[in-house]
């Protein structure tokens, strides 16, 4: 059922992450290729290839929640296994980004780009400030769950903890990316390289944090696999 | 050490609980915060309505409010009672235009782009009319200058924008109701307003469905000196036109560059001063009783109480002062010069009744234009902007930081660039000219109060840390927008003219 040792499967995703990026930078200007391989577009291999990785952690998760005792506690793998589907088809429906955009047309999002200086361009960037609450609550609730699971195994914990942080990380630079935009002067080069160099680096935090919570569920199950029942 | 971690949580459920609790409490106030942000035009159906006065060329110290002897302003007084004062209130500029634009946006020239009369402000800019406007505020704009007609931008956000200049500059033909345009407009603009806008409560001073943000600029006091009457000899007899050395024609004390060019070259007898000064002063008091019109038809229409009025001056004004070094142009006048009677301005702020703050109260705190629209977005219960330089002036008198005891100007008259620094003892000047050439001036308040000294060459560590000041200052102000020089009209080129803003032909050969 596991045939691969979790280092290896870090590994290779890390390589493949970096794979994606390399792409990027050497066809980022190819008339055909460019936006097949832009990291900050949507619809594209970048973001079909998150997708995919968030698909395996859910099945990975799923695998702890077959595993585990049937405890309480160990039904969380369901709603880990929920809400990783949950990200890979909004990642590949763009669904958040669509939601951003229907707010910020109402007087709301008005207010907000009003309140954070950001222009109609970078509207829709501000998502993560909208659904900040959710995601510090959902964060939080993964973080929590993640702790209890994890007591035998705190490197997997401390894992956690660093895929937040990029995660959180990401969140960041999308939010200063929506700044840029906000700007007169967005068009001008310091400022226009300043948010491709925000853009790259977001969607790499959001690429290896991917891999980290893939790697996470995969160990997981992995040891649960091989060690002796709790 | 990991184990440790994760044992101290598993043997103590109760900390592991409390940090749970923590989180769903900071989750909570983030979601508050983000909808508070979202919902601020839907927390209140009506806000304060906004008035904006500006009296160009308004010396502070020309206001019984601020101790002047003569009775130049009762009615200001009277809004006094009601009103925040501030005593040390500075403007960002001495230009109107520049001055104007910050009052407008709450950012300095260098970031909004006007930094001259004759300029526009650059359309990216953000404005508080646009913002208000977008939140069902009707706006409309009483302007008497043409630095600041639609040619300057100024008019961004406003839905009904009015260019109204003193029409007559016949000295010896003045006539009060067309000096007197521009209020006849904004109290008939009110009138129209409040017809559209019929109070819920007969009875009284309650909110009124609607809301309204007008900007009333007055051009009278500005020069020339030389109000119609009965305010030209309402506080001492004038001498007429008559010979005077160095005029080939009549010396007339109304005519500005009559007056500037008597007192620049010496020729201005002593005993003139004080009647210049006396009709300068009742341009003040025809401005003042005409104020005192606007705020008896807000009361009649019972929509003082929650109209914050903000009433100030854009810039002061020298008259006969003197200065021992030659820094800047002589008076009377204004652009460029940055002495005290020039940069400090009056500032009056009537909060709505709503915002519950304590008047009439006075402030000693440094405060200056830029610090208006924060003060308006607090008044009007709009979220602070967190990219404004400024700081609201509402509630925060007791809470301003050792940083804010330092005020800023900046703009580019004739080309040059100023910037300026003051705190409470110190002022530090520093312009740059056309080709690149730096000079400036460095004042100690305490100690030479006419600002006769320039200390530069004495304490050069002050210089040193003022230049520190103003570059740190400059390098805080990330937000900046290009500016967007235009050709400027034949109009505004002879207006700038006029008004000695610009150059003539013949001044620059």
């Amino acid at each position: 059922m596991f045939p691969i040792e979790p280092k290896k499967i870090l590994i290779g995703f890390i390589c493949a992450d970096f794979f994606i990026l390399a792409l990027y930078l050497l066809f980022a200007n190819h008339p055909l290729l460019g936006e097949r391989v832009d990291l900050g577009q949507e619809g594209n291999l970048p973001t079909w290839y998150s997708s995919f990785k968030f698909t395996l952690a859910a099945i990975a998760a799923l695998h702890c929640y077959f595993q585990g005792k049937q405890t309480p506690y160990n039904r969380g793998w369901l709603l880990v296994t929920g809400l990783m589907l949950l990200m890979s088809i909004d990642e590949t429906g763009q669904f958040h980004e669509t939601a951003t955009r229907w707010l910020m047309e109402s007087s709301g999002g008005n207010n907000l780009r009003d309140y954070f200086l950001v222009s109609k361009e970078g509207g829709a960037l501000l998502w993560t400030l909208i659904f900040s609450p959710i995601i510090l609550l959902v964060g939080g609730a993964l973080s929590v769950f993640y702790y209890l699971q994890f007591r035998a195994h705190p490197h997997l914990f401390v894992a956690g903890l660093v895929l937040v942080g990029l995660f959180a990380l990401a969140a960041g630079l999308e939010t200063m990316q929506a700044k840029i935009l906000g700007a007169e002067n967005y068009l001008d080069a310091s400022s226009w390289s300043q948010f491709k160099i925000f853009s790259t680096l977001e969607e790499m935090a959001e690429l290896l944090g991917a891999t980290l919570l893939l790697w996470i569920h995969y160990s997981f199950a992995w040891l649960k696999n091989n060690t002796s029942p709790e | 050490m990991l184990r440790k971690f994760f044992n101290l949580f598993l043997e103590k459920k109760w900390l592991l609980g409390l940090i749970v609790l923590a989180g769903t409490v900071f989750v909570f106030l983030q979601a508050r915060y983000i909808l508070n942000i979202m919902s601020g035009d839907t927390l209140s159906k009506t806000r304060p309505n906004l008035i904006y006065i500006t009296l160009d060329t308004l010396r502070y110290d020309h206001l019984n409010v601020y101790g002047y002897s003569r009775e130049t302003s009762p009615n200001i007084s009277q809004l006094a009672e009601d009103s925040l004062v501030f005593e040390n209130a500075f403007t960002v500029a001495t230009n109107s235009a520049p001055s104007h634009a910050s009052m407008l946006t709450g950012l300095y020239p260098l970031q909004h782009g006007l930094v001259d009369n004759g300029m526009e402000i650059s359309p990216q800019s953000p404005i508080l009319t646009e913002y208000l406007s977008r939140k069902n505020y009707d706006t409309s704009a009483f302007i008497g200058y043409h630095a600041m007609s639609e040619e300057s931008g100024l008019n961004r956000g406003f839905a009904n924008f009015e260019y109204i200049p003193i029409a007559s500059h016949e000295h010896e033909d003045k006539d009060l109701e067309e000096d007197t345009a521009g209020f006849t407009a904004f109290l008939d603009w009110l009138d129209t307003w409040s017809q559209k806008h019929p109070a819920e409560n007969k009875k009284g001073e309650s909110s009124k469905p609607g809301n309204f943000f007008v900007w009333l600029h007055v051009q009278n006091i500005h020069e020339s000196y030389d109000p119609p009457p009965p305010y030209d000899t309402l506080f001492m007899p004038i001498p007429p036109p008559q010979k005077l050395k160095g005029f080939d024609e009549d010396f007339n004390l109304r005519c500005a560059n009559d007056l500037a060019k008597a007192w620049r070259n010496g020729l201005l007898p002593e005993s003139f001063k004080e009647p210049a000064v006396a009709l300068y002063d009742g341009e003040i008091r025809l401005v003042d009783d005409y104020l005192g019109k606007i705020f008896a038809s807000l009361k009649t229409k019972g929509l003082y109480d929650e109209t914050m009025i903000v009433l100030l001056a854009d810039h002061g004004e020298l008259h006969f002062e003197t200065y021992a070094h030659q820094f800047a142009k002589p008076g009377p006048g204004h652009t460029g010069r940055y002495y005290e009677p020039v940069i400090r301005i009056p500032l009056l702020i009537k909060p709505p009744k709503s915002a519950a703050v304590k008047t009439p109260a006075r402030s000693q705190a440094m405060v200056s234009t830029i610090d208006l629209v924060p003060t308006v977005m607090e008044a009007l219960r709009f979220p602070a902007l967190p990219w404004l330089p400024g700081k609201s002036l509402l509630q925060a008198q007791d809470k301003r930081s050792a940083g804010d005891e330092m005020v800023f100007l900046q703009e580019t008259p004739y080309e040059e660039e100023y910037r300026v620094v003051r705190d409470r003892r110190w002022k530090y000047i520093k312009q740059v000219d056309e080709q690149g050439k730096t000079s400036a001036l460095l004042l100690d308040l305490e100690n030479d109060p006419k600002e006769n000294r320039n200390l530069l060459a004495e304490q050069p560590e002050k210089v040193i840390k003022m230049e520190a000041i103003l570059k740190e200052w400059g390098d805080r102000q990330k937000l900046k927008w290009t500016s967007h020089k235009k050709g400027i009209s034949e109009e505004m080129r002879k207006e700038l003219i006029a008004g000695g803003y610009l150059r003539s032909p013949s001044e620059k050969k």
